[in-house]
């Protein structure tokens, strides 16, 4: 008993203060990627490379429809390796959940 | 390099069934494979254990009906001091689909030859019970494995199952359903206990509820999008399996690994087996009421999770294997980061260790309970921890050292009491030793490539690898195709040997006892039903 007491005040309290303070997450964490759509050369890279097939892409005639669903993503990053701009960019975002899968697919439509 | 033993005994079982003996080929140092003319497995396995010792690491299938009109079983043998695997790879009777079974003599093959008979078609002639296993009753007449088989087969609706588990008779017996809907955040599996009273008469345990079809759709992903589906087989050990995968990818293609990479791997692997091993230790003790001891488990698992995002990116390791090597490489801060995280996990856990040493409640609930004889443990071919605890003195990284372990030394633990005790005995001691390998792994100065390039991966290569997963021995065998695809992937991950060992180590003990049992081998529905 003296030494369970003893290591629990030795220890204290090891709980952060979430989220009135800041979640401790590294910089090196996988987050959700971001895409900056505008700044998009050329999706094709990442959609081939994406283990899921949550960045699809769909051709009509001269513009090109991205699709982002992040229902399927899987935080690998591969996506900004593909990506030779700076338009996939891995963040440290954790917090994005929808009510529902259906609700996140992003689309981007471009000439 | 094969030792005299390996090669004598080859030499010795081509001499005797040569007749038999098709063809040989030593694919690789450390594999070789034996093609036989006919099914007729039995004499060999008979004379590869009896003469030489050999042990049966697994048997699986492959559907070769459009290139070489036959399937093959292929037999995996390992000898005790060699790092040496043979395979034999028998046809299976192409008339009759037939093959002779093994699982009367080697109860440790049971499941996997109830698994080719369930997903290829193929029937074990003389099993002692060859009811389906890897596809539940109510699946309809369908053999997914097979290559005429399409990956999006849509099935028509099932009906529920009704599945008959053998009556337990006698005066004031009574059964138990547990599961697969359980109590807490774990997968589907069924436990059916027989009782009188309180003790356990007799357990039936009833697995693949989560079988999701994994093997069919390695064949169908490219190779660097399949390393994911590898470190999803079994959530808690994606690093392990992931790194069985690249393994087999990389001995197919003839890929040399850089030694940073494969020090970093090593250093990867020990995390994983920490996570695991400190948090199994902390679920012991909470199964028979010593929250505290668990409350300090977790924390000191979380300081590892921790510290698995700041070198990874992942709390669980996810998306840093990939075949050529790893997926970034550690700078001074990150290095620091482990090393100091080691070193503060060790000195914690030894008081954690103190602290349940002082526990005589939690040494009287934990010994004496669930024990699996040894003898029963080398009969049901039971791998990992569950088998050193048992006297099975099984370890990968020593018998056939992968990754950078060939560098260290550490002590593989093995006991002879087999109950959850010595279960937990061995975690402790392997956490103490792979302490040991992490600090000497980060005390070699990594520099270089910690990745090269993958090349086209010549089709048609079969590749075996074996990693010691945190659970027991996990195996890949592999066999490419065209296009950078695989056309087979077979994965035994070491739960698909263990869940047998269950029934045994119930028989006795309290039905209160079950969580704790349960957990001491804390096996993985979704490794094993794949």
């Amino acid at each position: 008993m003296f030494k369970i007491l003893q290591k629990t005040l030795k220890t204290g309290t090891v709980t952060v203060n979430y989220p009135a303070d800041p979640a401790e997450i590294s910089q090196h964490f996988r987050g959700r990627p971001n895409f900056d759509f505008e700044k998009w050369k050329d999706a094709r890279p990442a959609a081939e490379v994406c283990p899921t097939g949550a960045i699809s892409l769909t051709d009509k005639g001269d513009s090109r429809t991205v699709t982002v669903d992040y229902g399927l993503c899987i935080f690998c990053g591969l996506c900004a390796e593909a990506s030779s701009d700076l338009a996939v960019r891995i963040t440290q975002a954790i917090w994005f959940l929808p009510r529902n899968t259906s609700s996140m697919p992003t689309s981007h439509t471009a000439d | 390099m094969m030792t005299q033993a390996m090669s004598a005994m080859i030499e010795s079982l081509r001499q005797r069934f040569g007749q038999q003996v098709q063809s040989m080929r030593a694919e690789r140092e450390n594999e070789t494979y034996i093609v036989l003319r006919d099914a007729d497995i039995r004499p060999i396995t008979e004379y590869l254990r009896g003469e030489f010792g050999a042990r049966l690491v697994t048997v699986f299938a492959e559907d070769r009906g459009s290139v070489e009109g036959v399937f093959f079983n292929y037999y995996v043998f390992e000898q005790a001091g060699s790092a040496q695997y043979l395979i034999v790879q028998a046809p299976v009777r192409p008339e009759s689909l037939e093959f002779p079974s093994l699982s009367a003599e080697l109860p440790a093959v049971n499941w996997q030859e109830r698994e080719i008979q369930d997903w290829f078609g193929l029937t074990a002639v003389g099993h002692p019970n060859p009811r389906r296993v890897a596809l539940h009753d109510n699946w309809p007449d369908v053999y997914p494995l097979r290559k005429d088989f399409p990956l999006e087969t849509k099935l028509p609706p099932f009906e529920g199952e009704r599945h008959i588990y053998r009556p337990a008779l006698g005066e004031g017996v009574f059964q138990v359903p547990v599961g697969p809907v359980h109590a807490g955040i774990i997968e589907p599996g069924h436990f059916n206990f027989a009782v009188a009273g309180e003790p356990i008469l007799y357990l039936q345990l009833r697995m693949f509820y989560t079988h999701k079809g994994t093997e069919k759709l390695f064949e169908k992903l490219p190779i660097h999008k399949a390393v994911f589906l590898a470190e999803s087989i079994s959530g808690d050990s994606s690093f392990s399996h992931g790194t069985a995968f690249c393994q087999a990818i990389e001995c197919a293609a003839d890929m040399e690994v850089p030694l940073r990479a494969l020090v970093m791997r090593t250093i990867l692997l020990e995390l994983e087996r920490l996570c695991n091993h400190v948090g199994d230790i902390g679920a012991i003790a909470t199964d028979v009421g010593f929250v505290v001891a668990n409350a300090h488990a977790s924390r000191l698992r979380e300081a590892l999770v921790t510290l698995n995002e700041r070198l990874t990116g992942n709390r669980l390791l996810r998306g840093m294997i990939c075949v050529g090597g790893v997926r970034r490489g550690w700078d001074q801060s990150q290095l620091d980061s482990l090393r100091n995280a080691v070193d503060s996990f060790a000195s914690e856990f030894q008081d954690l260790m103190s602290l349940i040493d002082s526990s005589e409640s939690t040494r009287d609930r934990l010994e004496q309970t669930g024990v699996l004889r040894p003898d029963k443990a080398r009969d049901l071919g039971i791998v990992g921890v569950g088998g050193r605890a048992s006297g099975v003195d099984l370890d990968v990284r020593r018998d056939h050292p992968y990754a950078a372990y060939s560098r260290y030394s550490f002590r593989v633990p093995v006991y002879e009491g087999g109950d959850v005790w010595h279960r937990m005995q061995v975690r402790i001691d392997e956490v103490n030793e792979s302490i040991g390998i992490i600090r000497k792994a980060t005390a070699e100065s990594l520099h270089g490539d910690f990745r090269v390039p993958v090349p086209v991966i010549p089709a048609d290569r079969c590749a075996l690898s074996a990693v010691e997963g945190w659970r027991g021995e996990i195996i890949h065998w592999i066999r490419t195709g065209p296009d950078n695809h695989l056309q087979r992937c077979k994965i035994k991950d070491p739960s698909l040997n263990n869940w047998p060992a269950l029934v045994e180590a119930v028989e006795g003990n309290i039905i209160a006892d079950f969580p704790v049992i349960n957990k001491s081998f804390n096996l993985s529905y979704s490794g094993t039903d794949r």
